[in-house]
């Protein structure tokens, strides 16, 4: 039943009417396995509904009447979509290669705000440091914005977060943009709301499809063989 | 008594109240009815809740802003929230050790406000209203932090790069690559194969140092030195051709662990009573040389060099479809097992490869390999042979023996000279001699021996220049040229083989063939598409001389052919998930016989046109349909022109009738294939239907003495349909990876039998394979294999034949411990029409112990029931016959291995 719905598409609108808001562009990079991947995203920024939708660039982009309109496809775009209102975060991740759709609860930190401060471009900037998912973070955040957003999946801090950067050097996201807006960009969100998951289940899912190719390597395998079958990931899911 | 264990001790005695009061059948339900209980007792407890309105300078509750509730002390932020719309917030922390903290106020439309608030134990309820001014700032506002840096675009070339080798096992990199998913690996020939297209090659840190013939590469380059293992589609040779047409190849490229130490390599030495087997390979990596060598001594029945016979055929089809005609490639004395047990060897092998880097411009690769056999190969035999109701019976009882010899060398120069400009020339020299022996004893009484000496020579080379002159469009010139020499000397002793009244003693066979060839290539990019054009033309020359018993009887021809075509591609992309491909080929076709001997001549012009059609559909991620059309118009081998008889041993003679005539292979396939990595499943259909006219058929006369077989060409069709299924999956209850392959092939031939009219024969080959591979995490798995084929032919107007065979293979893991496993092997092989007894059974054995990181014990036992035959039955339209192969004898080989 459950993959029937899964295959009717249900359409998931955010309308939203802006009054004020921040569009942030950032660069996100990581690290990993040999491979750093570097990409553009987009944080837009609704003050009046108290939403944020934080989403890879250079993907399909058109213009309908005289707004800019951006869709994206849960399939193509990595996204994170948050609800401060309600405390709801929901974003997409992989499954190796298969993507679903999971839903959690803000805020997904906790913050310690360190003494130290910096400025960048004329903005000063407070830094905070949390553990999240298996990697130690320190992030930049300035009160002279001041609302909770931030970058990817991080947030709960009195200030808009600058940037982020895990001191193993795996991942960093640097702000190159901030524009304050009067009225913001609009965007469309296609998932099947139907089908969200937890990140419990989303780490479970996962160690399940990572345990039955290790298993099925085995299997295939020749005696004299001896090696580990691993994912880097940001995010530890228990492993 | 402390604050904590006051409130433990309220909670249990508020557990034991609820127990009393609350009558609840189900445990379950008591119990999670009692732990939410707690949890709200303990709450309530320890819980501080904030409440508060948030109203604007005007009075009026505002919610588009937020509250942080932060602790004073540590600079931990503890919540936060967004009032609702009527201005209210709430928000709660459970910390007990917070003593005091600070609110928060904030918004993007307003000045900041804070309150610092020292909590106290007996208040739960902190009441902060909050009353915020508005910051008027209409104006959009932009702010650049940084420059924005370039994007990487992420390669389409690179699939995947996800597999990492643990500490060192030194073993080979080709049993870790058959593991990875996605690759296949034919364990015979030593093929790779990634998502169902075999591999161009091996890249050692993207370099090309083995061109085609990788599989010795692969089979030992030592795992331990390996970092990762990418697999590259889109793979061009030609760095040109890059940008500008999808090429459908794929490599596989080995990315070295960066070490110090560049040199590294294995010695791995076995000893046994009559056996051994001696293996050493070295690696040699740094950025300007790259070197490998491979050095085997082994008379242990494995061939795992890129001598073995079809590893020699799928690594050179270019040479091979140069080499002149091997008149004598049927006779019996050139026969070999295709049994694996039936290989009894001695053989001596060396092989070196370098890739040098002279300067940033020009690289340099060679090739050198000698290779050295003494191959056994005996057999028993009972045919029992009805033609016309007249039942022909021949026994014989052969003992072949071949020592091949092989010198061969390539070298390569490429000279980059610019970027957008490059040479390349090549060479290869093939040296090969190769002397059988057969020892024939016929029908019990007839004693034949037959002596067959063979030299070839073979020298090819090719220059190629491409440019590109503009950033779609790329022009490549290719010139080549080829010289085959071999000649034959057959020598038949023992008892006089007549026909035609004369006696044959001797027979020599000369060929020669030359080629010369030249193309012009232009390939231009449009959008998404491509298209290529070339004009080629060929001029093949063969010349072949028949000399009999030395006594001047012989016969000579000489065969001309010239190819002169235009060729067009074109890929189109018709959307993202529809592909077409189209290959057009405009020819025209010259040929010459000459028969020296009676100055006979016969010529043919002929206009061919040939199509390939190809559509590919990409359904889905994870599933593929793509279906094909081709036609092809080609010419008989040369193989089919020569008339005289001739003799290829003790008793078969062939010879043909020539035509010129065009050969037409219509072919029509379609193949849908499904793969899921996150399941670990597969499937593939491919279905194919093939039709030849103008082939090539045999007449043959079969008497108790002598068979003569002649080739002619037939404008009957010969019609062949293959249907293939494929599916494995993994059953986690049972931990066990299940293949199963399945094969149908269905085939319309003629024969001709003494002087009999053309009779239609139907055969259909029906092949399954099932194979249950475990992956239990114990020290025992297993492997299990199954393979049956049933082949039936029928003859028109005559009942049908049956042949059938189940070949059983068990094998049991055990990893005795972490340095240790051993293997046990059952083979049972069961041919129709011969029953289970144990000579069916054969059994392997070996053991391995790593003692220290660097080196290893083994012990290899085969054939631990010492067998000393294995019986075939094989039946035909007109034929039944049991064959006894002689097989190698058990051996048990004690060694060890050092790695360096």
């Amino acid at each position: 039943m459950k993959k029937i719905y899964s295959f009717i598409v249900m359409f998931f609108v955010f309308s939203i009417v802006f009054s004020q808001g921040y569009e942030v562009t950032y660069q996100q990079k990581i690290s990993l396995g040999g491979i750093t991947t570097e990409s553009e995203f987009q944080l837009l920024l609704d003050v009046t509904s108290s939403k944020s939708v934080y989403f890879e660039l250079n993907k399909s982009v058109f213009h309908e009447n005289e707004d800019e309109f951006i869709a994206t496809d849960n399939n193509v775009v990595p996204f994170v979509e948050k609800d401060y209102s309600k405390k709801e975060i929901v974003y997409n991740q992989p499954i190796i290669n298969r993507i679903v759709v999971v839903k959690d609860d803000l805020p997904l930190q906790k913050w310690k705000i360190l003494d130290e401060v910096k400025i960048i471009k004329s903005l000063k900037c407070k830094k905070a440091t949390t553990t999240f998912r298996g990697r130690s973070y320190s992030v930049w955040f300035t009160e002279s914005i001041p609302t909770i957003g931030g970058p990817w999946k991080f947030d709960g801090l009195p200030g808009l977060i600058l940037e982020v950067t895990s001191n193993d050097g795996v991942f960093k996201i640097e702000t190159t943009k901030i524009e304050k807006k009067k009225k913001t960009k609009k965007i469309e969100l296609k998932y099947d709301a139907t089908s969200l998951i937890s990140w419990n289940e989303y780490c479970e899912k996962y160690k399940k499809v990572i345990i039955r190719i290790r298993k099925s390597l085995k299997a295939e395998n020749e005696q004299d063989t001896d090696y580990e079958f691993n994912i880097d990931l940001v995010e530890d899911i228990g492993l | 008594m402390n604050k904590t264990q006051t409130t433990n001790l309220i909670l249990i005695w508020l557990r034991i109240l609820a127990y009393k009061l609350i009558d609840i059948r189900s445990k379950k339900i008591r119990s999670s009815i009692l732990g939410l209980f707690f949890v709200c007792i303990t709450t309530s407890i320890t819980a501080q809740n904030f409440k508060g309105v948030i109203k604007n300078e005007k009075g009026e509750e505002i919610n588009n802003c937020y509250v942080v509730i932060i602790d004073k002390e540590t600079n931990q932020v503890l919540e936060y929230t967004v009032p609702k719309i009527d201005g209210n917030y709430h928000i709660t922390i459970t910390d007990n050790n917070v003593s005091s903290v600070i609110i928060k106020c904030q918004g993007l439309s307003y000045t900041s406000k804070f309150k610092e608030v020292v909590l106290k134990k007996e208040i739960k309820l902190y009441k902060n209203d909050f009353i915020l001014n508005e910051e008027i700032n209409e104006l959009d506002e932009v702010i650049i932090v940084s420059d924005i840096k370039k994007i990487k675009i992420k390669k389409d070339t690179v699939v995947y790069n996800v597999s990492k080798f643990k500490k060192a096992n030194d073993r080979k990199i080709i049993n870790v690559l058959k593991n990875m998913p996605g690759i296949r690996v034919n364990e015979k020939t030593g093929q790779i194969i990634y998502k169902g297209k075999p591999i161009e090659t091996l890249l050692l840190d993207g370099d090309n140092l083995f061109g085609k013939n990788y599989s010795i590469g692969a089979r030992n380059i030592s795992s331990e030195i390996v970092d990762k293992v990418e697999a590259i589609e889109d793979y061009h040779n030609n760095r040109l051709k890059k940008g500008l047409t999808k090429s459908n190849k794929v490599v596989i490229n080995l990315k070295f662990k960066k070490k110090k130490i560049k040199f590294s390599g294995e010695i791995a030495l076995g000893l046994g009573i009559d056996n051994h087997l001696i293996n050493a390979n070295t690696i040699n990596l740094s950025n300007k040389i790259k070197g490998f060598g491979v050095f085997n001594f082994n008379n242990v029945s494995m061939n795992q060099t890129s001598f073995e016979k079809e590893t020699y055929i799928s690594e050179n089809r270019s040479e091979l479809s140069k080499y002149s005609i091997d008149f004598l490639k049927e006779s019996s004395v050139k026969q070999e097992s295709n049994f694996p047990r039936s290989y009894i060897n001695n053989i001596k092998y060396g092989t070196y490869s370098n890739l040098i880097k002279l300067s940033k411009k020009i690289k340099f690769r060679n090739n050198l390999s000698v290779f050295k056999d003494i191959k056994k190969y005996g057999y028993s035999s009972k045919n029992q042979i009805i033609i016309n109701r007249e039942e022909i019976n021949i026994s014989n009882k052969i003992q072949n023996t071949q020592e091949p010899f092989y010198f061969k060398m390539d070298n390569t120069i490429i000279y980059d000279i610019s970027p957008l400009a490059v040479l390349k020339y090549n060479n290869r020299i093939v040296n090969k001699k190769d002397d059988f022996y057969q020892e024939n004893i016929q029908n019990q009484n007839l004693n034949y021996n037959t002596q067959l000496k063979s030299v070839k020579k073979y020298f090819d080379q090719e220059l190629n220049f491409s440019s590109k002159i503009s950033s779609n469009e790329l022009l490549e010139m290719n010139l080549l040229s080829s010289n085959d020499k071999m000649r034959q000397d057959v020598t038949f002793l023992g008892e006089a083989i007549r026909y035609n009244n004369e006696v044959f003693n001797e027979e020599l066979v000369d060929s020669k063939r030359f080629i010369l060839g030249a193309y012009l290539k232009y390939l231009r990019k449009i959008k998404r598409n491509n298209i290529e054009l070339m004009l080629q033309h060929k001029y093949d020359k063969e010349d072949s001389k028949f000399v009999f018993n030395n006594n001047g009887n012989n016969n000579a021809y000489s065969f001309r052919n010239e190819i002169s075509n235009l060729i067009v591609k074109y890929n189109y992309n018709i959307t993202k998930k529809i592909k077409i491909s189209e290959k057009i080929e405009l020819g025209r076709l010259k040929r010459k016989i000459n028969q020296k001997i009676d100055n006979q001549i016969i010529t043919k012009k002929d206009l061919y046109f040939n199509t390939n059609t190809k559509l590919s559909y990409k359904i889905s991620k994870k599933n593929i349909l793509s279906i094909g059309v081709s036609n092809k118009t080609s010419q008989l081998s040369n193989r089919y022109m020569y008339t005289n008889p001739l003799l290829i041993d003790t008793r078969a003679i062939t010879t043909n009738n020539p035509s010129l005539n065009l050969k037409k292979d219509l072919n029509i396939y379609a193949n849908f294939s499904h793969y899921d990595l996150l399941q670990q499943s597969n499937f593939s259909l491919l279905a194919s239907l093939n039709e030849v006219k103008n082939t090539y058929m045999s007449k043959q006369n079969i008497s108790e003495d002598i068979s003569i077989i002649t080739y002619f060409q037939t404008p009957l069709t010969k019609k062949d349909i293959n249907i293939l299924a494929t599916t494995s999956f993994f059953i986690d209850k049972i931990n066990t990876k299940i293949t199963i392959n399945t094969n149908a092939n269905f085939n319309t031939y003629y024969n001709l039998l003494n002087q009999n009219r053309f009779q239609s024969v139907w055969s259909s080959v029906y092949t399954t394979n099932f194979r249950a591979n475990s992956a239990f995490k114990g020290f025992f798995n297993y492997k299990a294999n199954m393979n049956y084929s049933y082949i039936e032919n029928k003859q028109e107007n005559s009942q049908a034949f049956l042949n059938s065979i189940i070949n059983t293979k068990l094998e049991f893991n055990l990893k005795i411990s972490k340095k240790a496993y051993a293997n046990i092997t059952n083979n049972l092989i069961l041919p129709r029409g011969i029953k289970v007894t144990e000579n069916q059974l054969f059994i392997d054995f070996s053991f391995n112990y790593i003692s220290k990181r660097k080196m290893e014990y083994f012990i290899l036992a085969k054939n631990l029931l010492n067998r000393s035959t294995y019986d075939q039955v094989n039946n035909t339209e007109f034929s039944k016959s049991i064959v006894s192969k002689n097989i190698f004898k058990r051996y048990v080989v004690i060694g060890l291995n050092y790695s360096f």
